[in-house]
């Protein structure tokens, strides 16, 4: 059953329309992710259910209720903001117990729910410190426990990590998954970065212009993205334009750069048809030639190299003048993946790693 | 010494002989002659005595100076329940409409504050400007005394000082986080709980700042007492002012300034260490 159901939602602010006629079902305890780029409405979504906005058109349903115009305090919802909006004039202590205070719980009962989210988040034995005294790391599991000692129905993440530096946010992303699977909450997580997305999810949500893009588990976002704003969002991809030349049973021949390929064909594309292949950088094939590249490889030349540790990314240019990237991966076989710059190479790929879209 | 350094030393130098001679040389006299005995010819005299504080101790005067505190007492805190909600408005008025608001808040300051409390005379006294306007509306048949009552004497601090009330609440209501009332929203604080868990704790140094900044005054405004309340209510300003005026008592006018200076001091030095310790345990 849906925990969260909005029903064609609607949202402007000075007539800008920022959710353009939503609709979205949010599974009981799946961790959902709002992807996006800054702008396309996720926040907006997170706090139309909180109940920090409300929708100009549309309904939300909470375990089934009509929520719609509920005040966020009577929601049983609670958010980690993106700037945490710790009380400055409050301790550890009292910031997490601020909920519980509200709620008229016995002082004994939270003191000891207050100890069981500190021990949640990993930090035991902080309750009287105040707020700025701790790290910018600390902060956010406070703020992450402040929400959770509610118990509340559906967590709420705003871009919670994007003020960490990288070696926390990797932590915290452990950390939030463990979280999760331990509690049992709905969690819905907002946030622009798509490796975030992609590890944390249960389901990725895409957005866009206040449109849904694409609602799918992480591998279908990244593997079968839907149209070209998914593919190009969600990782990094080479894109081509291609004709359709000859259709046979589940494959078809194209031209594609000055060359003809057997792809597969998924979407019954036909002869004459323009569409657009989709080749992510690690799914390229790159070959040394000191002559003609053999049928089916694209001709291209090195121009350049990024050392990357695990992985070596080339910027190729072929001789049609298109750039494309190819990542090229250290294994047993193939030690030498370190290409000169302007070496000539042959690209292909094997097929059906492609993704092939309608030309839009 | 370079340039530079002596300009530094020049400006620094001008302000602070400006104050040597209008402010600390003449504080300084008011204590000196606090110490000395009263003379009818010459204000004050030789030899030096303590019997002008004795005399202040006196339950008469004892009285005019709980009379002051609880008129200023009442002001700060009419201005507070006035000023707090006006403060809200102004800091969550849009960014384009704030100067203007600030401006009618400020422009009344552009005229002295003596000829705006006779303007106030003007609109209260019995044929003045609002009976005149509740007689020909017919509300009234005969005209509310207004003038020379303690109301008149709140309306005439009120007005006055409300702006010292506005201006650092405006300032702390400003700068606040919204972010901390959506979150206390978030957490089911409704209204109410939102205004006294975070909004009020965290806007306790402008509500520090603008208590300072109306008391202090209006313990020693005298002409408002005296032109609105017909000079019936003795107050330490006007108490002051008639040792030197018409009683002819330097000395003692000297003592009760230099009471009244200490007890401010006193307010002054509790306000400092209160906010200093506020500002401690919030920001970083």
């Amino acid at each position: 059953m849906a925990v969260v159901r909005l029903q064609n939602i609607s949202k402007s602010f000075d007539r800008q329309m920022v959710i353009n006629n939503l609709c979205l079902d949010i599974v009981k305890g799946e961790f959902l992710t709002l992807l996006g780029p800054s702008g396309c409405g996720k926040t907006t979504v997170l706090r139309l259910i909180a109940g920090l906005e409300t929708c100009d058109s549309g309904t939300i349903l909470i375990n089934g209720r009509d929520q719609t115009r509920m005040p966020a305090c009577d929601r049983d919802v609670n958010t980690v903001f993106q700037s945490y909006a710790l009380f400055p004039h409050m301790n550890v202590f009292d910031n997490i117990a601020f909920g519980l205070k509200l709620k008229k719980i016995a002082g004994t009962r939270i003191r000891d729910r207050v100890k069981e989210a500190l021990e949640l988040v990993k930090l035991e034995g902080l309750e009287t410190r105040p707020i700025h005294q701790l790290s910018g790391g600390q902060q956010q599991r406070v703020a992450i426990a402040r929400a959770i000692v509610n118990r509340p129905l559906i967590l709420l993440l705003d871009e919670p990590l994007s003020a960490l530096d990288y070696k926390l946010r990797k932590q915290m992303r452990l950390d939030l998954r463990h979280l999760h699977r331990k509690l049992g909450i709905t969690f819905v997580f907002v946030t622009h970065d798509q490796e975030e997305a992609l590890t944390l999810s249960d389901r990725v949500v895409v957005m866009h212009n206040g449109c849904i893009q694409q609602t799918g588990t992480p591998k279908d976002i990244y593997e079968t993205p839907v149209n070209l704003f998914v593919a190009d969002f969600v990782g990094e991809s080479n894109i081509f334009d291609a004709q359709v030349t000859r259709t046979l049973d589940k494959d078809m021949e194209i031209q594609i750069q000055g060359i003809t390929k057997m792809v597969q064909n998924r979407r019954n594309f036909t002869k004459g048809q323009t569409v657009k292949i989709l080749l992510r950088p690690e799914d390229m094939t790159v070959e040394r030639t000191r002559h003609q590249c053999p049928p089916g490889f694209l001709p291209g030349q090195v121009k350049e190299m990024i050392y990357k540790g695990t992985t070596v990314d080339l910027l190729i240019r072929l001789d049609s003048g298109h750039d494309i990237f190819a990542t090229e991966f250290f294994n047993e076989d193939d030690q030498d993946i370190f290409y000169d710059v302007n070496e000539r190479v042959c690209v292909s790929w094997i097929k059906g790693w492609e993704v092939t879209l309608p030309h839009e | 010494m370079n340039e530079r350094q002596g300009f530094k030393f020049f400006a620094v130098f001008i302000n602070m002989a400006w104050f040597a001679l209008f402010v600390l040389v003449p504080g300084l006299m008011v204590v000196g002659i606090s110490f000395l005995t009263r003379d009818m010819g010459s204000f004050f005299a030789w030899p030096p005595t303590l019997v002008h504080y004795k005399e202040l101790v006196d339950p008469v005067y004892a009285k005019v100076l709980g009379n002051s505190l609880v008129y200023s007492l009442n002001t700060t805190l009419l201005c507070l329940g006035i000023g707090y909600p006006f403060a809200w408005f102004l800091s969550r008025a849009p960014a384009y409409r704030r100067p203007l608001l600030l401006m009618m808040v400020i422009i009344p300051f552009w005229t002295s504050s003596l000829i705006r409390t006779y303007a106030l005379v003007i609109l209260l006294k019995a044929n003045g400007i609002i009976n005149a306007v509740l007689m020909g509306s017919g509300i009234v048949s005969e005209p509310v005394s207004m003038l020379y009552t303690d109301v008149a004497v709140y309306v005439g601090l009120v007005y006055s000082l409300l702006p010292f009330m506005i201006l650092p609440l405006y300032a702390v209501l400003e700068k606040m986080d919204l972010r901390l009332v959506e979150a206390a929203r978030d957490l089911g604080a409704n209204g109410l709980q939102v205004f006294v868990h975070v909004v009020l704790p965290l806007s306790l140094p402008g509500i520090m700042a603008g208590c300072i900044m109306v008391f202090l005054p209006a313990m020693g405004l005298f002409y408002i007492p005296d032109l609105l309340g017909g000079a019936k209510t003795m107050l330490v300003g006007n108490f002051i002012k008639n040792q030197f005026l018409t009683t002819s008592n330097w000395p003692f006018g000297s003592a009760a300034s230099v009471f009244l200076l200490l007890l401010m001091v006193l307010m002054l030095g509790i306000y400092f260490l209160l906010s200093n310790r506020f500002n401690r345990n919030q920001t970083l």
